[in-house]
């Protein structure tokens, strides 16, 4: 049950700055996943593919081409956000910029677990003792982390309908 | 893309690893200089449609409703022209979209 509307996650303060009001184990989390994804994406796991797409569709030549030029400065790129995350996710005071960062290995962490999961675009319904029930609430709390950095990044308030799905989920335990 | 409260049937027709269709009659390497080349965004079950429309302001510098509207394009049509540039511009388009995890790929116009 809902007895107050909770404040956002994000909030921007101005002079490009965002107040971060998250739990001590959501913290957690967001120093513990971006180590995660850091070590998974010194594999070749199948389920980075969302990280690394085709940019070429039926073209092999060029799409070697660009994966040869590209991957590289796609994964730097990556691995640089996961460590901005990793190395303040317990700070309560973060610039619009590392905001951007967050956002962004939020998202990647939502892809390779998308990807995991098998996820369609379909009303997800899985039973209570799915051992997939953790995976999918992470999941699903990355997409209202992501959901409220855009709305703290555009200055977007006034739209609820998401908040209020996540009610039910999230704001009762 | 992912909308949590409602969601309008399947529309994720993008191959991962697209099948590839040789052309024996042509040749591949011919590239016509004064066609552009167009940027897709295919749709995709798990961006959120904010985040999506987000990126786009951001990469390309849209208004908002000019960028919430292609969203509503890649959406409901499963894929839709974001950009059209010359060759090295496309690419950097497409790696932007690619490192923000949009599924984005570059063909020349036809």
């Amino acid at each position: 049950m809902v007895f107050r509307k909770p404040k956002p996650p994000f909030e921007r303060l101005g002079n490009a700055r965002i107040a971060v009001r998250l739990s001590e184990s959501e913290r957690q989390l967001l120093q513990n996943l971006p180590s995660q994804l850091r070590e998974l994406l010194a594999t070749d796991d199948p389920s980075l593919r969302r990280l690394f797409p085709v940019a070429y569709l039926g073209d092999t030549d060029r799409n070697d081409e660009y994966q040869r030029l590209m991957r590289d400065e796609l994964l730097a790129s990556r691995m640089a956000a996961a460590e901005v995350l990793e190395k303040n996710a317990f700070a309560t005071e973060i610039s619009t910029d590392d905001l951007a960062l967050w956002m962004n290995t939020a998202n990647s962490i939502r892809l390779v677990l998308g990807t995991q999961l098998d996820v369609a675009e379909d009303e997800l319904e899985v039973d209570d003792d799915d051992p997939r029930v953790p995976a999918y609430e992470v999941y699903g709390w990355l997409g209202y982390l992501v959901e409220y950095a855009v709305r703290a990044l555009t200055g977007d308030t006034n739209n609820d309908d998401f908040e209020d799905d996540f009610e039910d989920d999230f704001d009762d335990e | 893309m992912c909308v949590y409260v409602k969601r309008t049937g399947k529309l994720d027709d993008m191959p991962v690893a697209a099948p590839v269709e040789i052309d024996e009659t042509s040749t591949d390497t011919t590239v016509i200089p004064d066609r552009p080349w167009i940027v897709l965004v295919w749709n995709d079950p798990i961006n959120l449609m904010s985040y999506v429309t987000f990126v786009l302001q951001k990469v390309f510098g849209y208004s908002k409703e000019k960028a919430e509207s292609l969203m509503w394009d890649v959406h409901t049509k499963g894929r839709a022209v974001v950009a059209s540039d010359q060759r090295e511009k496309a690419e950097m388009h497409v790696f932007r979209l690619h490192e923000h995890g949009l599924w984005a790929t570059m063909e020349q116009d036809k």
